[in-house]
């Protein structure tokens, strides 16, 4: 897709794009009309192989983030962080942050079976798993869980991963909240 | 989740990481009105382990798997004893007749005591023996040819030997300032009658 004239790009979105397949991308003009994408309050999702970098600023959700199997979203940059006051984040593919600031949830819900390939401080809720199953989150970094946070496990039988949720943390788990 | 119910004892580990620092404020997980999830840690993971009972109220400090598994182990055995408050009220309490006490250390059956029961009943202190003064040893009568041999063992000894002939054996004394010597207590005489001499066997 092709915006019609140059104009810096789409910076939020409170519409509902979805990227599908690996070569999924909006232009503006030869540009990537994504790169400076960093606030959504509508619905955005990647499938299909989709991949995204964002690389302006930090990159905030209040809306509806659906990353899914084989996806991945990247925010750039340097110190630029992925911050969440609201709404859901849903990872099933990878949420990256080359920028190593880190993931900072605020509010609403991470969630999914994906790879969270950067530190996370969970001051909301993490749902290790998808809404309602199982699954193996894994989050390469740190794992902060302040008071006012809280993880959800779902059992349903004894393997771990598809039948009761786990979170593999490489790092340092610092544990506080529910 | 999909009808599964965990069985007592299963563990689940929800959390690896390369370290663990810090503690969830809750300890306990509810299931349902019979089981419940408590949560222990390791150095590097959190595990969940399924314990009977309903989950308790959430308490800010963590405990120990096996702690809380053996505060909710459930009474199975009818012979289990409870600890009733009722015997605080005293020995005379009509209510604490026949109150079992399981006394710590001690198996449910050889624990079994009777507190504020009828006149045949001991309080525990009553099951405590009084320490009598004089104590019944077995003595024998030997031929000896010095008789001083008999004397010079129950000078070493310390002991007081009493003849009295009216009772079976000779009654023995410890010196209130010890065995050995020291105290201002008068010793009996020990007549020795040759050729019989009374000799202690310890």
């Amino acid at each position: 897709m092709q915006l019609a004239a140059a104009n810096g790009g789409i910076t939020t979105n409170a519409a509902n794009l979805t990227l599908t397949g690996t070569a999924a991308k909006i232009l503006d003009g030869a540009n990537n009309a994504l790169a400076g994408f960093n606030n959504n309050t509508g619905t955005f999702a990647l499938s299909g192989g989709a991949t995204l970098t964002t690389a302006s600023s930090n990159f905030t959700n209040s809306g509806k983030v659906t990353i899914a199997k084989g996806t991945t979203l990247t925010v750039g940059g340097t110190g630029h962080s992925y911050s969440q006051t609201a709404g859901t984040t849903t990872v099933d593919g990878t949420l990256t942050d080359t920028g190593a600031a880190g993931i900072s949830l605020t509010g609403g819900t991470i969630q999914g079976a994906g790879a969270l390939k950067t530190n996370v401080s969970n001051g909301a809720t993490v749902n290790v798993g998808d809404a309602g199953k199982a699954g193996l989150l894994s989050i390469t970094g740190t794992y902060t869980q302040l008071s006012t946070g809280t993880m959800n496990v779902s059992i349903g039988g004894t393997t771990v991963g598809t039948q009761y949720s786990q979170l593999k943390i490489t790092g340092t788990a610092s544990l506080g909240g529910r | 989740m999909n009808g599964f119910t965990p069985t007592i004892g299963q563990t689940f580990t929800v959390l690896t990481a390369g370290s663990v620092t810090g503690t969830y404020t809750n300890t306990t997980i509810a299931i349902n009105s019979s089981e419940h999830y408590v949560i222990s840690y390791t150095s590097n993971s959190v595990v969940l382990t399924v314990v009977s009972g309903p989950a308790s109220q959430s308490s800010s400090a963590p405990q120990a798997v096996s702690q809380v598994a053996l505060a909710t182990k459930p009474v199975t055995s009818s012979r289990h004893a409870t600890l009733s408050s009722k015997l605080q009220r005293g020995p005379g309490a009509e209510k604490a007749r026949g109150t079992a006490v399981l006394v710590a250390g001690m198996g449910a059956r050889s624990g079994l005591m009777r507190a504020g029961g009828d006149s045949a009943s001991l309080r525990v202190w009553e099951h405590v023996p009084s320490a009598p003064s004089w104590t019944r040893v077995p003595v024998v009568t030997t031929q000896v040819s010095a008789p001083v041999r008999g004397t010079a063992i129950v000078a070493r000894s310390g002991l007081q030997v009493s003849n009295n002939s009216s009772q079976q054996g000779i009654a023995v004394r410890a010196p209130l300032a010890g065995w050995m010597g020291g105290s201002n207590l008068h010793r009996a005489p020990v007549k020795i009658q040759s050729p019989s001499l009374v000799r202690m066997r310890y």
